[in-house]
């Protein structure tokens, strides 16, 4: 594992996750330990079938470890050696699936709305919709919007849920490049206006991970093959939506 | 119509009328919640009973209904397993009472109430669910505001097409109701007493009626198919 990190702040989010899992290489066990300091934005990168989409149910709580611990500042989310093991709704996270998990009987508006947790400071429904472009479809349902708009939709939801954990399950893999472009530009401003405490953006796409994160992660068959933090400055970002290779060669770290 | 006329004239045809409506709304309440509870937990993978369960909802589908009457008489009657705590304990009799006749109506009804709301549960995308779990909403929450609201062609169509079978339901309502003038006779009993007794005018009414009111509902039904999801 190459890692040229040459700080180490504090970690804010913390977790070590152990589970077995069928992976394109076959029965591995899923064996993941990562620390985030506040902030940061880290991007899983990895071949279809590598773990990274299992990894984000289980931070999320959608699925159970065999063994592990997640701890969000001071609380505690999971640790399974005192058997502890917050419930979903109950970890202050927000996942924006691949397939945008729309309610398809609610408008925009009400998808935000119904997303608010009580007692939570997120913004407003108008200004989230502002921010992602749907002020004026507000009152449309997701069966009248394109894939761009859905994907926007999405991650206005899980933001008026004011999560401290931002999980992107390849936010903008289904989406042509025009759209794609809009949508990282939007990422960017939501990384820079420190919506959230840190994020997990699964991408296969080497120039959205550059673009977008400040620690790039590599995964194969659960494990972690590759950890380095992003340096614009070594790593000059590549033109966006240029694919990355499954496995990616050590030069890319 | 002028047929038509004259049994709404009737005193007993409207009393007559009246209670197949309570019965009916009686009926339609549990449908939707037994229908619901029912539904939801037969959607849900393996759980211990649960395929005694689907066989008990079922069986009245395929089970004669004069048979099924007559297992509910043996249950409900005044010294059966059942009947007999629930006269002693709870002061209820259901046989040949307006209970026995709601009791009918629910068990020729329910499997048509349960397998559409069943069968939508287990169709609909687990991730809806899910999302609402990750934006912090209990499984109360995700019920009602997620999986009803989405369900709720199946849960009006299931909730018609038990209502149908209610209303039209003679065999379990004649063991159990026992086809009481004035007290336990419904629309579809009061049809088969007026065939008995040669009053063809009646039944042609009755019958009349009770086709307005099913074709009423299967029109109100299509229509709230169309419409959007949510209430």
């Amino acid at each position: 594992m190459s890692d040229n990190r040459t700080e180490t702040p504090t970690p804010l989010f913390a977790f070590s996750l152990r589970k077995p899992l069928a992976f394109a290489g076959g029965e591995s066990m899923l064996n993941i330990r990562l620390d985030l300091p506040a902030g940061q934005w880290l991007a899983l990168q990895g071949a279809s079938g590598a773990g990274k989409t299992s990894l984000l149910r289980l931070l999320a709580g959608l699925e159970t470890p065999s063994a592990g611990h997640i701890r969000l500042g001071d609380a505690i989310w999971l640790d399974s050696e005192r058997g502890l093991s917050l419930p979903t709704c109950q970890r202050q996270i927000g996942l924006v699936f691949q397939e945008h998990a729309l309610f398809p009987h609610m408008s925009a508006r009400r998808q935000l709305d119904f997303a608010r947790r009580p007692g939570q400071a997120a913004p407003s429904t108008d200004e989230l919709l502002a921010l992602v472009g749907l002020n004026q479809l507000a009152e449309r349902y997701p069966a009248a919007l394109s894939g761009g708009q859905k994907q926007r939709l999405a991650l206005a939801r899980t933001l008026a849920s004011a999560p401290r954990v931002l999980l992107l399950d390849e936010p903008l893999s289904a989406l042509d490049p025009a759209l794609r472009r809009s949508m990282q530009a939007l990422l960017q401003q939501i990384r820079d206006s420190r919506l959230v405490d840190c994020a997990i953006l699964v991408t296969h796409d080497l120039g959205e991970a550059r673009h977008l994160a400040d620690r790039i992660v590599r995964v194969h068959n659960g494990r972690i093959h590759g950890d380095r933090l992003n340096h614009p400055s070594i790593h000059p970002p590549l033109p966006f939506h240029q694919e990355s290779p499954c496995i990616l060669p050590a030069a890319c770290f | 119509m002028s047929a038509l006329s004259a049994l709404l004239a009737s005193a007993d045809a409207r009393q007559m009328l009246w209670l197949t409506a309570q019965v009916a709304l009686a009926s339609s309440l549990l449908h939707a919640l037994f229908g619901l509870a029912i539904g939801y937990a037969l959607s849900r993978p393996s759980w211990r009973g649960r395929a005694l369960v689907d066989i008990a909802v079922t069986l009245p589908l395929v089970f004669p209904p004069m048979a099924t009457g007559f297992l509910l008489l043996l249950l409900f009657g005044r010294h059966g397993p059942l009947g007999q705590p629930l006269r002693e304990s709870f002061g209820i009799e259901l046989v040949f009472s307006f209970p026995g006749l709601v009791l009918a109506a629910f068990i020729a009804g329910l499997p048509l109430a349960v397998k559409p709301i069943q069968s939508a549960f287990e169709n609909l995308p687990k991730i809806l669910a899910e999302a609402a779990r990750t934006l912090g909403k209990n499984e109360w929450q995700i019920f009602w505001h997620i999986l009803l609201p989405n369900i709720r062609n199946a849960l009006i169509g299931g909730l018609v097409l038990a209502l149908g079978r209610s209303l039209g339901e003679v065999g379990i309502t004649l063991m159990l109701g026992g086809n009481i003038e004035g007290r336990t006779v419904t629309a579809s009993l009061d049809i088969y007493n007026a065939v008995i007794t040669g009053d063809f005018e009646r039944a042609g009414a009755v019958s009349l009626l009770l086709g307005m009111v099913t074709t009423a509902l299967f029109v109100i039904l299509r229509r709230q198919s169309r419409a959007p999801l949510g209430w």
